[in-house]
């Protein structure tokens, strides 16, 4: 492994990025968090960019100024990666906010964990995306913890569509180790929001089956816990499913793994052999010539 | 040893679930590893054969150390699979500008407080800031207006003294010196070729044997030289004064005042009587 | 960008007049402008800056906010990110205190941290100062922390030309820019010259020209010390005053030029000295024009303490014109 900083893993969420984002178009908009990497390849940002950006290379989608916690593409409007929770709800207020006062009829999905609800930020935010009516998706990825503190120990009541209606924003809780389930979710919550110029709440109860980020000893969830989780993983899940109704074959299952074997190793060929920024540039961007187009 | 945190600098290894000759695949937990925050697992990510051990059980070692060696099979991946070592962030380098640094001024004995402007103003005027017995600047401070003052009431402190000679008072000895022997005495100016192989010939043998202390310098045979020709000619030895010749005694010959760094060398011949025995050139360090 | 309305004469305002002039010419020029924050709309504003706007310009571009600090300032991030061109206002600068992370950790780290992939064209204007009796929470003066920040441009608007100007400026500027509006200006009433139609944003300005020493202030500050350079006036005593204007970034050319002429310099801040926008001028003189000074540096700040509520306690703690005075005199008729 050769990126060895802050590396927050997104194993056994999968459902939740992958299911969301098939009901998005490319000009809707997607604001993430930390915990990035399968929102940004869901979205379809290049792997190659990725991983070079989280060697910090010069061909990384950010020329490694980011890293993995903050990915940045504008043309697939992926608009960043927050390592503050919570931080990025503001933005999503502010960019459904210019899409809906330009005329566009694009959503806004604002990704964040169980943890951010607690920030007064998520508040803020829901109040005002509803007295705006702005079409916000907001996906909160209940993982069960926020780093070490399980959400029993944190909120007073862990019902979060609750919380949402308490602005009197709409919402559902699905299964987020469930492909099919987010999808159609999403799938219906991104229609209502587009025709009623209204936000949307989406809990989708899913779980991290490694570490909050490499520098975790997990004493605060037990191994079985994990590997019962394991055992209801969404990607075996779909496949079982996808097998038991023989809706793919043996071979293409090989086919898809050998492609993504293939993909990761170009990626990370493309990342290794990526230069460095000069350190002369490193004021370059501090501020903006001009607003890019 | 990997890093697992930005602030990790070392980790203790507590148990190693492989050993030499096991063969391990991708993603096999290879050994635990104990840190600030807890018991850690070490991940493998190539498949191989486990081949040294190289840190055992209860080391502490510091992030970047090779915990074991693995024979990778398939030659895909490079010939050794360590943990990543990870160094310390370095020092981010300064971009601050120094400014060009201005010429310092000698100072004289006490401690004196002297405002940076004032300082600079001094040394252009070439002017001893410990003359200036009162500065009226805060805290006494030594300010423009008092060095300014200060040059136009007072002539220039002269330069202390240095082993006994003034280098400025002797300099304008000599300036005035030269320049009145320019004026009031004609020069006149006669150039003749002069084959000097055997003089330097005769110099060559003469030094050969002498130790450097006792060596003559081709200049010594240019005076002896010129004192036979005033010895012989005694009517180009004197001087006018007051309508009259007046003829010098021919004692000592001066050739030529050297100043170099506080000190003027002069070169005199002294005479040694008229039995042309060899004169001896001496340096005279005044 | 349309011409300004065409004055003939000098036009008189106040201060608060000009930054509501600006805000109706930026509206007006240009259809991605648009303002967010508390109390602008239906209420008039807090300082009556925005009154009259909500009529004109309708409900979508003249947002009323709820108190959601840290919401709105975001929105306005992430609205600049997708192609508006917001001016957020924050009631105070001591408000802006549950905004810090939108500001500090999103506004001015995207356009770096994403390789250059967005900029953040947004404005933000706040109110600050003391002087009102307001007490501690609501008397602050932050400019400096703001001007500690890379990515930030940071405006001290404090003359009726520069408030009705540098907005306009500011919005032009694809980068976050913070205009700190000083409490104590609003009713100011000035002439605004007619040929002048617009300001830079970067640098300062030589109020008065001195040779004796240099009083180098911004905001709230450049009325007290062109006061104190007044008095000093009459007892010989000719001071340079400079309005700095910009903070971040500093126009360093402006104050080391005016410190080589006169060697000396008060600096005037309302901030409190410790780790001071005061401190960093002075440092930046220390550092490039030692050999000009004829006399320490000084500097007059607000006292060590939260600001007061008591009037009497409050001016003590507060810069005031006599200060500045006594400062400037030490260094150039020292007793």
């Amino acid at each position: 492994m050769r990126q060895t900083r802050f590396l927050h893993l997104y194993d056994g969420e999968e459902a939740v990025s992958v299911g969301v984002m098939e009901a998005l178009t490319q000009d809707d908009a997607v604001i993430a968090t930390y915990r990035e990497h399968g929102q940004a390849l869901a979205r379809g940002v290049d792997m190659k960019c990725l991983m070079a950006e989280m060697m910090g290379k010069l061909n990384g989608c950010c020329r490694g100024r980011g890293g993995s916690m903050h990915f940045f593409d504008r043309a697939r409007r992926f608009y960043g990666g927050n390592a503050i929770v919570g931080g990025g709800l503001p933005l999503a207020l502010g960019v459904a906010l210019a899409d809906k006062m330009q005329g566009r009829s694009a959503v806004t999905a604002c990704f964040f964990g169980e943890g951010a609800v607690d920030e007064g930020e998520f508040h803020e935010t829901l109040n005002l995306a509803k007295l705006w009516r702005l079409p916000i998706l907001f996906v909160c990825e209940n993982n069960l913890y926020s780093m070490g503190m399980a959400v029993e120990r944190a909120e007073a009541d862990v019902d979060f569509v609750h919380k949402a209606s308490s602005y009197k924003v709409a919402g559902e809780k699905v299964d987020g180790m469930d492909v099919v389930a987010v999808e159609s979710a999403a799938k219906n919550a991104v229609d209502r929001i587009r025709g009623e110029s209204d936000p949307y709440f989406l809990e989708c109860r899913t779980y991290r089956f490694r570490a909050h980020s490499m520098f975790d000893a997990q004493l605060y969830r037990t191994k079985e816990e994990v590997e019962a989780w394991r055992k209801k993983g969404p990607i075996e899940r779909f496949q079982t499913w996808l097998e038991a109704n023989r809706l793919i074959k043996p071979e293409e299952l090989s086919g898809i793994e050998k492609a993504t074997d293939a993909e990761i190793a170009e990626a990370v060929a493309f990342a290794e052999a990526g230069p460095l920024e000069p350190v002369s540039e490193l004021e370059r961007f501090v501020t903006m010539a001009e607003v890019p187009a | 040893m990997p890093a697992l945190g930005a602030d990790m600098e070392a980790g203790t290894l507590v148990e190693w679930l492989f050993k030499p000759g096991d063969r391990v695949k991708s993603g096999d937990v290879i050994a635990v590893v104990e840190t600030q925050k807890g018991a850690i697992e070490v991940e493998i990510f190539q498949d191989g054969v486990v081949s040294n051990i190289l840190v055992s059980v209860g080391e502490r070692v510091p992030v970047g150390t090779v915990l074991a060696r693995i024979d990778v099979v398939e030659g895909a991946a490079p010939p050794v699979a360590e943990a990543v070592a990870v160094a310390a962030k370095p020092a981010p380098p300064t971009l601050a500008e120094a400014p060009p640094p201005r010429p310092a001024v000698a100072r004289s004995g006490r401690r004196l407080k002297v405002t940076p402007a004032a300082r600079r103003r001094a040394a252009a005027l070439n002017l001893d800031l410990a003359a200036i017995v009162k500065g009226t600047g805060l805290e006494g401070s030594i300010r423009l207006d008092d060095v300014e003052a200060a040059a136009s009431s007072a002539k220039p402190a002269p330069l202390p003294a240095k082993r006994g000679l003034d280098l400025s008072v002797m300099r304008k000895a000599i300036a005035a010196a030269m320049s009145r022997s320019k004026r009031e005495i004609p020069h006149y100016y006669l150039t003749e070729t002069v084959d000097l192989q055997a003089a330097s010939s005769w110099i060559e043998h003469f030094n050969a044997e002498k130790p450097p202390i006792e060596r003559i310098l081709p200049a010594v045979l240019f005076l002896k030289a010129a004192a036979l020709a005033l010895r012989d000619q005694p009517q180009l030895n004197g001087a006018y004064e007051n309508g009259a010749f007046v003829p010098i005694a021919l004692k000592n010959l001066i050739l030529s005042g050297v100043v170099a760094r506080d000190s003027l060398f002069l070169l005199i011949c002294r005479r040694s009587g008229d039995d042309g025995d060899s004169d001896r050139s001496r340096s005279v360090f005044l | 960008m349309n011409a300004p309305q065409a004055n003939a004469a000098a036009a008189r305002m106040t201060y608060r007049e000009a930054c509501k002039q600006a805000l109706r010419q930026a509206l007006s020029a240009d259809p991605r402008v648009f303002l967010m924050g508390e109390d602008i709309g239906r209420y008039g504003g807090c300082y009556a800056v925005t009154k009259g706007l909500l009529e004109e310009f309708g409900e979508e571009r003249i947002r009323d906010t709820p108190l959601s600090e840290s919401a709105f300032v975001g929105a306005g991030v992430g609205a600049a990110m997708a192609g508006m061109r917001p001016i957020v206002e924050i009631m105070t600068v001591n408000f802006s205190l549950l905004a810090l992370d939108q500001i500090v950790n999103n506004a001015v780290t995207i356009p770096h941290m994403s390789g250059g992939q967005f900029a953040i064209p947004l404005v933000i204007r706040m109110a600050t100062g003391g002087g009102r009796r307001v007490a501690a929470q609501h008397s602050r003066s932050l400019e400096g922390w703001y001007a500690h920040i890379p990515g930030l441009r940071v405006l001290t608007p404090a003359t009726i030309e520069d408030a009705r100007f540098m907005l306009i400026g500011a919005l032009a500027d694809p980068n976050p820019v913070i205009i700190f509006e000083h409490v104590m200006l609003y009713n100011m009433e000035g002439d605004l010259a007619p040929d002048v139609t617009a300001v830079n944003i970067e640098r300062a300005k030589v109020r008065r020209a001195g040779k004796d020493v240099s009083l180098i202030t911004y905001g709230g500050s450049l009325f007290k010390a062109l006061q104190a350079a007044d008095s000093l006036a009459s007892e010989g005593i000719n001071a340079e005053v400079v309005d700095l204007r910009v903070l971040r970034p500093l126009d360093t050319k402006t104050i080391l030029e005016s410190v080589a002429r006169t060697r000396r310099c008060v600096i005037i801040d309302e901030g409190w000295r410790s780790g001071s926008i005061s401190a960093e001028i002075g440092m930046r003189i220390a550092e490039e024009a030692f050999f000009e000074l004829d006399a320490p540096l000084r500097r007059v700040c607000a006292r060590e303490t939260p600001i007061p509520y008591a009037a009497h306690l409050e001016d003590a703690c507060l810069p005031q014109p006599e200060a500045i005075v006594v400062a400037a005199r030490e260094l150039v008729k020292p007793s």
